[in-house]
């Protein structure tokens, strides 16, 4: 019993954990080669929300305990939300779009006193399914002055 | 012999036809002095959509670097594409831009 419950645990771990990771855009910054600077680097990421994989694992889920066939309610509530949701989009849905504005604040906290050059900027994406951590990487280094 | 070579055709228009598509572009400002350019690509293979870390993107800067010790790297034009073959992707940073040495 024990052992069954600690492979239960090791199985939910191990799906939470484990995502796959997509790059979504990457810029490269002037590079300041001069002198050696400091490594930095700040990220801030959000939840993302797939609508439609959410949908269909409600649907699974609920027919299975219903017994039923037919299309479920959430995906004709997905299928109505995807008609107001048209439009180019970099990965999933997130409920604050402002979550990235912070970032130059973090990267100047991180290098108060220096110049910060070779910024790359990274839009990422970690997939669990259901839900995606929606990321914003910035690596650069910081110069004395 | 017939169904052999059939399935060698099949085989290999399958490996070999690929789709291109750019995700992002960007550039930064571009200098008065543009003699040395210098270039460089960071890729990454990702067989049936499984990739666990995106470091590969590092590599640019680094090589970026690399070519122009103790100078400048502006007016770097970024280029991130994607090149899909069957069931594998080719995931590609590419980066060039223009180096500016310390005159004196």
């Amino acid at each position: 019993m024990a052992c069954y419950k600690s492979y239960r645990w090791l199985s939910f771990w191990i799906f939470f954990t484990s995502g796959c990771t997509y790059v979504h855009h990457a810029q490269v910054g002037d590079i300041d080669n001069t002198r050696p600077g400091r490594k930095i680097e700040v990220n801030l990421a959000e939840i993302g929300i797939d609508l439609e994989a959410s949908a269909q694992l409600l649907d699974s889920v609920s027919r299975s305990q219903q017994g039923k066939k037919e299309k479920g309610a959430f995906q004709e509530i997905a299928e109505i939300i995807s008609l107001f949701q048209m439009g180019p989009q970099t990965g999933n849905p997130v409920y604050n779009a402002t979550y990235a504005d912070r970032l130059r604040q973090k990267l100047i906290a991180k290098c108060p006193h220096g110049n910060i050059t070779n910024i790359l900027s990274i839009r990422e994406l970690n997939d669990y399914g259901v839900a995606s951590g929606e990321i914003v990487t910035l690596k650069a280094d910081c110069l004395p002055l | 012999m017939k169904h052999i070579r059939c399935t060698l055709l099949i085989l290999t228009t399958l490996l070999t036809s690929q789709c291109v598509s750019l995700r992002s572009v960007s550039i930064t400002q571009i200098p008065k002095q543009r003699q040395q350019e210098v270039q460089a690509e960071a890729k990454k293979w990702i067989v049936l959509g499984f990739s666990f870390n995106n470091e590969y993107v590092n590599d640019v800067v680094t090589s970026l670097k690399k070519q122009c010790p103790f100078g400048k790297v502006s007016g770097i034009l970024t280029k991130h594409y994607v090149t899909s073959y069957l069931l594998v992707h080719k995931h590609a940073v590419d980066a060039r831009g223009f180096c500016l040495q310390k005159r004196g």
